[in-house]
């Protein structure tokens, strides 16, 4: 695959999802609460 | 400061294995779901970031940063806090400084010269896998953090069941 051929843009999906998963999961234990903080962090 | 409703056992153990592989520390308090959510957003963040570099991103030397800054591995010290799949680097590197030969195919083992020069030809996957597998090292420090004291505190409390039922019987004007 050759990498120039991607936009680096779509490398910032995951990291920006998994980033406001996890510090949303280390300031609340209610699912609701995680849920709602990582998407309002997207 | 501890939520009342969280048991976690013992923390310092908790933090341990919440540091030696993302989400067990968790799994062990019994916090199954947070412990699968930060295995699977840390451990498969590093992983991929791992591929995206062919495995040659991670390593590390035993060298003095103030004397030799610039084999010094500043991206290791984040690395570092994945764990196990981090910990490999640290045993090959140890291993090279008394001058013994890598284990497990060298794996994680410092590449030679050229080989990180070619590494070159990656491009962004070169700088993407970097990113993600420090990424991942420092959101397993949010984790570790997690799993020692709990849930950081709020400045809104998390309702009670019972509370949230009388804050909508008073919407309803019940």
């Amino acid at each position: 695959m050759n990498p120039n051929s991607i936009n680096i843009y779509w490398f910032v999906i995951p990291l920006s999802i998994s980033i406001s998963l996890v510090y949303a999961a280390t300031r609340h234990e209610s699912w609701n609460r995680i849920a709602w903080h990582a998407a309002r962090l997207c | 400061m501890k939520p009342a409703n969280i048991d976690l056992k013992n923390p310092y153990l908790a933090a341990f294995l919440a540091w030696f592989m993302p989400g067990l520390g968790h799994v062990y308090q019994g916090r199954r779901g947070k412990g699968v959510l930060y295995f699977v957003c840390i451990f498969l963040l590093y992983a991929v970031g791992l591929y995206l570099g062919e495995g040659k991103i991670v390593y590390w030397k035993w060298v003095n940063p103030l004397r030799n800054a610039e084999e010094f591995r500043l991206a290791y010290l984040s690395q570092f806090w994945v764990g196990l799949g981090a910990l490999p680097a640290l045993l090959q590197a140890t291993l090279a400084h008394w001058n013994q030969p890598p284990i497990l195919g060298g794996f994680l083992a410092e590449p030679p010269l050229h080989v990180i020069n070619e590494l070159h030809r990656l491009g962004k996957f070169l700088d993407v896998g970097t990113v993600y597998t420090e990424i991942a090292g420092l959101l397993n420090i949010l984790a570790i953090y997690d799993a020692f004291e709990g849930p950081a505190p709020e400045l809104e409390p998390e309702p009670t069941p019972v509370a949230a039922a009388n804050a909508s019987m008073v919407e309803n004007g019940v």
